[in-house]
């Protein structure tokens, strides 16, 4: 077994021992978690010292006060993780271990060797580790305790003592091992909160790994399922017309091979089954057309144009079909634009219709223009029906439509968008049932890049 | 001959109406189902506002169990999602087309239903 499987498998057993005394309660908070856990094992660090401290005191210390105290400590840090998993307060064991090992170790030294014994130091860590394994209200108990222990040690005065005086060999030794005890205690501590600490990191770094795979995967799901929404869109839009075509055709072979076409036949052929049957071909026509702007956008070459020249002669073209509907316009004054001024009025175009089909017989649409922050804008907004949370997210997906067939391919905005993007601008859509819709386009007065 | 697409509905009953079929067209369910007296076969296409081309051979079904259906739709996904003619006793489908459908196609399938010209 090389050196890094046996820390491995180290760190396993250190890991599930810890993780053994953490209290079901406490797991439900990360943080009391990862506090639980510091303290668990900070607790089986203070048994080895402890225990280190307990045979240095009978060796070195033969006084009462060092045993009790060392030996105290090793037996409440043994306790510990126990009294964590019956209380379930990290409090409660965290103020009996830094008791018994702080202030069993300020009372034992200075009962023995008066203001000379090396105790303040004790005081100011309490706080800090009070704070750090139990939250911020036992790090405030423990300062206002410090602070006390702090002043009765000076009170107590030079000449107090509880046990017999050590001679001064002796406290400079307790001292010293005081001190260092003191040192592996803190440094134990910092050692134990740092690996809880790496670990959570690395376990958090994990699971933000997952999360983010989670959403490319779901990404390409999604993007795999309005391309199969679209693939369903073209073939049913085309596949209708096709039907009439190709039946309209078939009939009219089928006519000409049985002989000479009677004039009332002729006339069904000219004046109803063939501009039928040229309407199916332009639908598909138009659809493929529309589709490949769609997808890259047109291809004339751009000019300086004016938008508002194109706007009115989008509304004009809408009039015809007005009946009892109102559109007026408000055209503020703007820049020369770039761009395809055919394919802006077919986005004005295309909005008006939208329009239009929402307000019903007698709403009111507003086409408007303006400069604003150096952008030129382009709104049309209505008072129709207005669109439900689910038909927003999909309005601009390619062949999505609540229009009855033959009046809308469900290419209309997918086609605006298409446009306005290939002409560097963005695009807003604002709606609610029953009270209307605004689309606003948003251009750079340079145009295309 | 069912179809919101009229002109789906008219060229196929003009075809059929050559071959010697009597034919009715109608743009809704709701109007196919007060035109169904004589009718032996209804043909509909499954995708249409109100009243989809399943539901309406569900209704056809209840009230005139001897008519066969026959589903069509330019959506080959949703027509294969439809359930299946013949497996199931439950299905009110008798047979499928995928449009758009050659016109032998569409003759085979009237044959199979015991339509006559």
């Amino acid at each position: 077994m090389t050196t890094v499987d046996r820390w491995s498998q180290l760190q396993g057993w250190y890991a599930s021992a810890t993780d053994r005394f953490v209290p079901t309660v406490l797991r439900a908070n990360a943080d009391d978690a990862r506090r639980a856990h510091v303290l668990v094992g900070f607790s089986f660090v203070c048994v080895v010292l402890g225990a280190t401290f307990t045979v240095l005191s009978v060796v070195n210390f033969p006084v009462p006060t060092f045993l009790l105290a060392a030996g105290g400590a090793t037996f409440v840090s043994v306790l510990t993780p126990w009294i964590l998993l019956r209380t379930a307060s990290l409090q409660i064991a965290t103020t009996l271990l830094l008791a018994v090992f702080a202030i069993g170790i300020f009372f034992s030294a200075s009962a023995a060797q008066g203001q000379q014994a090396l105790t303040l130091p004790w005081l100011a860590v309490l706080p800090l580790l009070g704070a750090s394994l139990a939250g911020a209200r036992t790090g405030i108990a423990w300062l206002v305790l410090s602070v006390l222990l702090a002043e009765l040690h000076l009170a107590l005065g030079e000449g107090w003592r509880l046990a017999p005086a050590v001679d001064d060999a002796t406290a400079a030794r307790a001292s010293a091992w005081n001190l260092a005890l003191l040192i592996s205690f803190v440094g134990s501590f910092a050692l134990v909160s740092e690996s809880r600490r790496r670990t959570m990191m690395s376990a958090l770094a994990q699971a933000e790994a997952e999360l983010h795979s989670a959403r490319e995967r779901a990404m390409v799901q999604d993007r795999l399922a309005s391309l199969g929404r679209m693939a369903a869109g073209v073939a049913h839009e085309i596949n209708n017309p096709m039907t009439f075509v190709s039946s309209n055709v078939t009939l009219l072979r089928e006519d000409l091979q049985a002989g000479p076409l009677d004039d009332a036949v002729r006339r069904e052929y000219a004046e109803d089954i063939l501009p039928a049957t040229e309407e199916g071909i332009r639908r598909v026509i138009d659809i493929t057309v529309d589709l490949r702007r769609f997808a890259r956008g047109g291809t004339a070459p751009t000019v300086a144009f004016d938008l508002n020249q194109e706007l009115r002669a989008a509304v004009r073209m809408c009039e015809p079909t007005l009946g009892s509907r109102r559109v007026t316009t408000n055209l503020g004054a703007l820049p020369a634009m770039r761009g395809r001024p055919r394919e802006l009025a077919q986005v004005a175009m295309n909005l008006l219709v939208n329009a239009l089909h929402a307000v019903g017989e007698t709403g009111h649409v507003r086409l408007e223009s303006e400069l604003r922050d150096g952008h030129i804008v382009l709104r049309v907004a209505d008072d129709g029906s207005g669109m439900t949370k689910e038909v927003q997210a999909r309005a601009f997906e390619p062949f999505f439509t609540t229009k009855p067939p033959g009046e809308g391919t469900g290419l209309g905005l997918a086609v605006v968008h298409g446009i306005v993007v290939a002409h560097g601008g963005t695009l807003h859509l604002e709606s609610s049932p029953g009270v209307g819709t605004t689309v606003e386009a948003s251009f750079p007065t340079t145009g295309p890049a | 001959m069912v179809d919101d697409e009229v002109q789906v509905a008219r060229s196929i009953a003009r075809l059929l109406q050559r071959r010697g079929y009597e034919v009715l067209t109608a743009a809704t369910g709701a109007e196919a189902l007060t035109q169904l007296d004589g009718v032996s076969i209804v043909l509909t296409d499954l995708r249409m506002p109100g009243m989809s081309g399943l539901e309406l051979a569900s209704l056809v079904k209840r009230t005139h169990p001897d008519v066969r259906c026959c589903l069509m739709s330019g959506d080959g996904g949703a027509l294969d999602a439809s359930p299946p003619p013949g497996d199931d006793a439950a299905s009110p489908i008798d047979a499928r087309l995928g449009k758009p459908f050659a016109h032998a196609d569409l003759l085979d399938v009237l044959a199979r239903l015991g339509g006559v010209p």
